[in-house]
């Protein structure tokens, strides 16, 4: 039996909670039964009056099936959601025969609610994130270079429009040479 | 991010080729200047003779003047609320009196759609928005 003085002061995981459990209750059996909350969480509360009784509101259930992850599940609604005909993936999917390169140029077409809803250039680099995939983009606008960061599942893109393939296969994943030397 | 010392281009024709930046507007301290952000700054270099016959003679400006502009590109990218992250090539602003409006009466090169919404008259004069 646990000595009285030593009851409310015990702490203990949900392993162990069960041989407690009993030990507990063995150890009550003096005081009045009604006074002790007894939680499925795996740690007691013990009141010795009614007055310091906490009332809990049962543990809510779980809205995903048991053992699914909650992360994948969300990637897939969202995929539905953004891509659901695949025709993103398939563009920038390493292993598509179609799939866009570094130094492919490409046109991306934007909804049409914004001041340019076309921007034509070369593919520096691809940044393969699963739904934050991004294509890295440099252009010449009004003889300044730009480089545009585009999220490929990104809602304000309408579609990217294949121009034309590289002479020769890039060497590089990522293009950054492309950029003008500064120190000329 | 335009602070202190930073050398911009200047893309309209008030007669200002490069200016240097003395002071961020509207800003706390140590927040550099960003695309949209107004700064004062000092001209360093002025454009050929040519381009400045364009603009009025109230509106030239000289070397050494303390102006306002705005931050119309920045090197440092910045992104936009779609993800977009967008960069260019140079610094560049845009000569302003005391009220925001352009000095100048054009503007050559790119600007950033940023501005379209406290310098509208800037991004009308401007030939390409992106």
């Amino acid at each position: 039996m646990i000595h009285p003085s030593i009851r409310g002061r015990i702490l203990f995981s949900a392993s162990n909670a069960q041989s407690l459990l009993c030990a507990f209750r063995a150890g009550i059996q003096q005081s009045s039964r009604n006074s002790v909350v007894i939680q499925k969480a795996g740690y007691q509360i013990p009141a010795r009056s009614s007055k310091g009784r906490i009332k809990l509101s049962p543990a809510p259930s779980s809205k995903i099936p048991k053992g699914s992850n909650a992360i994948d599940l969300l990637q897939n609604r969202l995929k539905k959601e953004l891509d659901n005909d695949g025709w993103r993936q398939k563009l920038f999917e390493r292993s598509s025969p179609n799939a866009l390169r570094p130094g492919d140029v490409v046109r991306v077409h934007f909804k049409p609610n914004q001041d340019s809803t076309t921007i034509m250039g070369t593919i520096m680099g691809i940044r393969r994130a699963g739904l934050d995939t991004s294509v890295r983009i440099r252009t010449e606008v009004a003889r300044l270079g730009v480089e545009m960061s585009i999220k490929v599942y990104s809602t304000s893109v309408r579609t990217f429009e294949f121009v034309s393939r590289a002479a020769k296969r890039a060497r590089r994943a990522k293009l950054y040479y492309l950029r003008p030397d500064e120190r000329k | 991010m335009i602070y202190l010392k930073s050398l911009l281009n200047v893309i309209d024709n008030s007669g200002a080729a490069l200016v240097e930046c003395v002071n961020v507007l509207g800003k706390g301290n140590k927040n550099a200047g960003r695309v949209g952000d107004r700064i004062v700054v000092v001209v360093q270099a002025l454009r050929s003779a040519k381009l400045m016959q364009q603009s009025s003679s109230a509106n030239r400006v000289q070397r050494g003047d303390i102006r306002h502009a705005v931050i119309v590109r920045t090197k440092k990218e910045f992104s936009r609320k779609d993800g977009t992250v967008i960069r260019f090539d140079d610094n560049a602003c845009v000569l302003v009196n005391n009220q925001g409006e352009p000095v100048g009466t054009r503007i050559m090169g790119v600007v950033a759609r940023e501005l379209s919404k406290k310098y509208a008259k800037i991004t009308t004069l401007a030939p390409k928005v992106v």
